[in-house]
């Protein structure tokens, strides 16, 4: 059995009226990466922020590393690295003065900060930017110089919030190989938030799907695909397609819908063991010929939109001025008179 | 210690954004505006140092808000207030680091200009020229000097309590500079009606406790520059309510919810 890295446990966080995020419980395993998903305003930012400490939750708690945000906080910053959704840095100070200053707050010894400033800057590949300002900084070096930040107190859990938003594709490809190479060689537990589902698909073995405050599911990617519906999509590619097989197809108990584009047939059927013997049988039947027939995997989105409430019922109405309050409330009472 | 890497940080800044080089040359300005121009003594003037007074009491709490006007909000602005307070740093050492900062900045500036304009106005006999009255002895002028630098560290740490809730650094001069009613003539003028309502003349006889609450009227500043044990009080009076205004700001910011820019 694993060591828990972080434990989270009936959290929830309040904004005035609404209510942000709502008993959320989730345990994250030592070495794993996590990933927070969910659509804007689900609360996901709001629970990473709790995780690292930055706001105060109005109940629940989270045990990093065993250390309580709460009433450890300093223990709990003190093994974590944090890099926020648009980091943000001093601009009038270099990136070896800046370094300098993170290891100075983290308490990193005088005699070991070179070498962790160096390694860090090695790693992310700013090491020949070491007197640079930071204000001349690209928006993919402050990203990566977040990481380096993050990475000086050698932590064993990392959390990054939206890690390649606003990043061109190279810049975003560069950050993705960054964070599986750091997960390799450093063996941290990562947690990051994204909106960039593939990217989550490619680093995170765990996700947990955030929707309205509510942690919705919880499960390997693996998982979630193969539980997360009743129906199975499928896919095949014939030599000789016609428009006929697609209406013998619909007959096939189970066949929910079937969409021809050129060559490719695509199925929508419940699931069902026999269910691909049948309709290679029809195929057959049919003289056709299959050049390939298999599943096809939904993909996170999918997965994602299937489990969200899209809706737009409990978007808070926007918050007006003290002054604008006053004066309507006045005007109102005017009227009623 | 983290309290001065946080100082030490804020000192470069304030090298590298020229706010040195701001407040250098707005005292130095005050300090010319009150020898060289009209700014000049009234009839009821002993010497030179009411009209300097005056001056520097509406000057010093400006630059107290200029100088710590920034504190929290401008790190919120810039979106580095995330990355500090993601560190183990206790916000009331950020806090008390930034206040250091601003010491550091204001109280050599402003020691040294006004001891150099002294020694200036001295050598120069402007007073005599101008307005035929001597300088003060030097003790009094000292007095001027500390009461003053003690008027800009409480306004230092009111800047910096406001600025823990203000929406812009804009907001947080604007805020900040309502509290400077003290130090203007309305401050005196309440004052006046004051004592004329309760019937009582001149701030001598006034006890302790009350001196310790009017040391932050200009008007009862200017009586103790010649009463050194008066003065002494206003200072401690001063000092005590800027430490006030620290603690209750730090425990304040260990509490509040940020709104952290996204």
């Amino acid at each position: 059995m694993k060591e828990i890295a972080v434990d989270v446990q009936a959290l929830s966080k309040w904004y005035g009226p609404l209510k942000a995020v709502d008993q959320v419980t989730f345990q994250v395993e030592q070495g794993t990466s996590f990933g927070l998903l969910g659509l804007n305003g689900a609360g996901k930012t709001t629970t990473f922020k709790m995780m690292v400490g930055l706001i105060r939750p109005d109940s629940g708690t989270v045990l990093v590393s065993g250390y309580d945000v709460v009433k450890e906080p300093m223990m709990v910053r003190k093994h974590i690295g944090y890099v926020a959704e648009n980091p943000a840095f001093y601009t009038r100070m270099t990136t070896l003065e800046t370094l300098r200053y993170i290891c100075r707050l983290l308490d990193v010894p005088v005699n070991k900060q070179q070498v962790r400033i160096d390694s860090a800057l090695e790693l992310v590949g700013l090491m020949n930017k070491k007197n640079v300002l930071v204000g001349g900084y690209s928006r993919g070096m402050r990203h990566r110089l977040g990481l380096a930040q993050a990475l000086l107190s050698e932590p064993q859990v990392l959390f990054l919030d939206e890690p390649t938003l606003g990043l061109d594709p190279l810049g975003a490809k560069n950050m993705r190989e960054l964070i599986l190479r750091l997960r390799k060689e450093k063996d941290v537990t990562v947690l990051m938030s994204s909106h960039v589902l593939p990217e989550v698909e490619s680093i995170c073995d765990v996700v947990g799907i955030f929707d309205h405050g509510h942690l919705v599911a919880i499960d390997t990617i693996e998982n979630l695909r193969s539980t997360s519906s009743d129906t199975v999509n499928l896919e095949m590619l014939l030599a000789d397609p016609n428009e006929d097989l697609v209406g013998e197809l619909l007959n096939i108990s189970g066949v929910i819908h079937v969409e021809r584009s050129g060559p490719r047939y695509s199925i929508k059927a419940v699931k069902d063991k026999e269910l691909s013997n049948r309709i290679l049988q029809v195929v057959l039947n049919h003289q056709g010929k299959i050049f390939s027939f298999g599943h096809k995997e939904s993909s996170l989105e999918d997965i994602l939109l299937r489990l969200v409430q899209i809706d737009n019922s409990d978007i808070p109405e926007p918050k007006q001025g003290f002054l604008y309050t006053t004066i309507s409330s006045l005007l109102n009472v005017k009227n009623r008179r | 210690m983290k309290i001065t890497a946080v100082i030490q940080r804020e000192l470069q800044e304030n090298l590298r954004n020229y706010k040195t080089i701001f407040l250098l040359m707005f005292i130095f300005g005050g300090i010319l505006m009150a020898l060289y121009t009209e700014v000049g003594p009234t009839a009821n003037s002993t010497s030179v140092l009411d009209p300097f007074f005056e001056l520097f009491a509406v000057l010093c709490p400006l630059i107290g808000i200029f100088a710590a006007m920034d504190a929290v909000v401008g790190e919120k602005e810039k979106g580095t207030l995330e990355l500090v307070l993601s560190k183990p740093l206790p916000r009331r050492t950020l806090l008390l680091g930034k206040f250091w900062a601003c010491v550091l900045l204001i109280v050599p500036l402003l020691v040294a200009e006004l001891i150099a304009a002294y020694f200036w106005a001295q050598v120069s006999g402007i007073s005599q020229y101008r307005w035929q009255l001597p300088m003060p002895p030097f003790s009094q002028w000292l007095t001027l000097v500390a009461i003053v630098t003690c008027v800009s560290l409480l306004f230092v740490a009111l800047t910096i309590l406001i600025s823990m809730f203000a929406p812009s650094t804009a907001t947080t001069g604007l805020c900040a500079l309502v509290f400077m009613a003290p130090a203007h003539p309305l401050g005196g003028e309440f004052l006046r009606q004051v004592g004329l309502l309760l019937h009582i003349e001149g701030f001598g006889g006034l006890p302790v406790t009350v001196k310790f609450f009017i040391s932050i009227f200009s008007k009862y500043q200017k009586y103790t520059l010649t009463i050194p044990s008066d003065a002494r009080l206003c200072c401690l009076s001063l000092l005590v309510m800027t430490l006030a205004v620290l603690l209750i700001g730090s425990w304040l910011f260990e509490r509040q919810n940020v709104a952290f820019r996204n």
